[in-house]
């Protein structure tokens, strides 16, 4: 498998770059408009946030220093699911997979070294993020007026690694999501459409005939993993939740991959 | 049924069928393929070839029957393809890569070093550009990187689908040559080929297919030996017809007139014979030719009847 890796590594190293680039500009610009426009946002919510963004007060608690990729999470999934979908896709819609599968037949490993550099780029690019997030915030609280006495304490560290971990987890599921709908669309432009249309629009709408669908279904679990969990569902049930369908994501790509004729 | 065969063939087929649905891609395939040689892979479109090669790689799995590749299963390519190399249809690279980078994906995917690269790319005379973008390359130079990649696990077995696809007539001659020469350094090269004059010039052996059925497998040389070979008889007035049958009766000469003239079948070493016999009884020709077949012709009649070999 650490064949199929490192040639995988040589294939999409420029996508790879420029999907982790991608995830780190959305931190940074999730982060400016957080702290730039927190006024604006400001309401009823805890803290002074309003519409589920952090106001002043969340800003300079211990979360506030990762509060701009918590934020731009869901960015950070859009991006790891085109991705994903992108780099499983592009050998059909090419023809480049029956290379590929001359080089190395046994398909399980052929997926698999895909995917670990698929996993190795998305925890880097999150990582990336993280880290210029956190530098942004550092960059923007005195302009913002917000207090970082509170972001340089041992909780504030922990908490941004848990966040860290935690976006990276919610981000790669994005990307399981993303590879399926490519290995049966074997198009990268449809299934980046139906992933996003489904997650984002699908099952808001879903939601609004079947208002607990929220707790359980992807987008839903997604966001309460992230959010480290809410009253209905906590972060350990999410997290079972989510290991469940990123099993079941993983486990389908493979079975529709070993099965499938290869005939584009 | 067993996962190896024992004996030397490179291909072993009994009764290999691909069903996609109602469709029969290829139909009760039964074929031996010695090792060593070039080999044509003929057929029209849609005859069963690109399935067939496809099957023979573990691109597709066989609805029926079974098959051996350099002894193995064809159901377990894993066992077999670290031995073959392949170029399926048109060539396709990554465009942003270099033709060296595209060769280097491969390479690594295959466990092959860095030093069989520049080997390959100096079979297919790509040294001098294997850093340009591939995207970039003409499509007889994609042809070329495309034949390099098949050729970078030093295989035993080289399966081409149309290697001289858009080529110009240097390169399919370069080309033609590169195959000669692999086969004569004991590759079993197979070719598929819609240029049947190329595949002639280059076969020691043919496999011809037609709506996924075999109708011929065996030498070139036997099959052009199956090819129509006529003398052609016209004399300048109809009414010397009879005498010019007479004669031919006289030699032994089979023939049947069609009204204006004779068709000799075989007889095309006997035409100076016939053409003394018809002068010494006073009988002028207006036409005396040999009508014999080529490859093209054999094909397309073998291809229509589905006479099996």
């Amino acid at each position: 498998m650490l064949r199929t890796y490192k040639s995988e590594l040589i294939r999409f190293r420029k996508t790879a770059f420029v999907g982790a680039g991608i995830m780190a500009a959305f931190t940074a610009l999730v982060t400016t408009l957080t702290f730039v426009g927190f006024e604006e946002s400001a309401g009823p919510g805890p803290g002074g946030g309003g519409r589920g963004l952090p106001g002043p007060t969340d800003l300079a608690a211990v979360d506030g220093l990762i509060s701009g990729l918590a934020s731009a999470a869901t960015m950070i999934g859009i991006v790891a699911l085109a991705l994903f979908a992108t780099s499983v896709a592009r050998d059909y819609e090419r023809g480049t997979i029956r290379q590929l599968l001359v080089g190395e037949p046994r398909r399980a490993l052929l997926l698999g070294g895909k995917v670990l550099a698929l996993l190795i780029m998305v925890f880097a690019g999150v990582a990336v993020s993280a880290v210029v997030g956190m530098g942004a915030a550092f960059a923007l609280a005195p302009v913002a007026g917000i207090s970082t006495a509170a972001w340089t304490t041992t909780s504030a560290v922990s908490g941004a690694i848990g966040t860290t971990v935690n976006v990276m987890i919610a981000t790669v599921v994005w990307g399981f999501a993303g590879a399926i709908l490519a290995m049966v669309t074997r198009s990268a432009s449809t299934a980046i459409t139906v992933g996003i249309g489904y997650l984002l629009v699908g099952e808001q709408l879903l939601t609004l005939v079947w208002d607990t669908s929220s707790d359980w279904m992807v987008s839903g679990t997604l966001t309460t993993f992230t959010s480290g969990g809410t009253a209905a569902v906590s972060y350990g049930q999410s997290a079972v939740l989510l290991a469940l369908y990123a099993a079941a994501f993983v486990v389908a790509t493979f079975v529709v991959f070993q099965r499938r004729d290869i005939t584009d | 049924m067993s996962t190896t065969s024992a004996n030397g063939l490179a291909i072993e087929l009994h009764g290999l069928t691909k069903e996609f649905g109602n469709i029969t891609a290829v139909n009760d395939l039964s074929v031996r393929v010695e090792r060593g040689g070039v080999i044509g892979l003929l057929g029209p479109n849609g005859a069963g070839k690109s399935t067939t090669i496809r099957m023979l790689l573990g691109l597709i799995a066989p609805t029926h029957g079974s098959g051996h590749v350099l002894g193995h299963d064809v159901r377990s390519p894993s066992a077999y393809m670290q031995r073959v190399g392949a170029l399926v249809e048109a060539p396709v690279f990554y465009p942003k890569l270099s033709g060296r980078d595209n060769l280097r994906t491969l390479a690594v995917l295959a466990g092959v070093d860095n030093e069989r690269i520049d080997e390959v790319l100096e079979i297919v005379d790509l040294t001098g550009r294997d850093t340009d973008r591939a995207g970039d390359y003409s499509l007889g130079m994609k042809q070329r990187l495309a034949i390099a990649a098949s050729l970078l696990k030093d295989p035993e077995l080289v399966l081409l689908d149309e290697p001289t696809n858009g080529l110009d007539p240097a390169g399919i001659v370069e080309i033609r040559e590169l195959l000669i020469r692999l086969g004569h350094s004991g590759k079993t090269i197979i070719v598929s080929s819609h240029l049947l004059a190329e595949i002639q010039a280059a076969c020691d052996r043919l496999i011809i297919i037609n709506r996924g059925s075999l109708v011929f497998e065996g030498p070139t040389h036997e099959l052009l030996y199956q090819a129509r070979n006529e003398l052609v008889i016209v004399p300048e007035y109809r009414s010397d017809l009879s005498k010019l049958a007479a004669l031919l009766d006289e030699k032994d000469i089979n023939f049947a007139a069609n009204g204006v003239g004779l068709r000799a079948p075989g007889a095309t070493a006997e035409s100076a014979l016939v053409n003394r016999l018809a002068f010494e009884h006073g009988v002028t020709l207006r036409e005396l030719r040999a009508d014999v077949e080529d490859l093209e012709d054999v094909f397309l009649r073998l291809t229509n009847t589905r006479e099996i070999n």
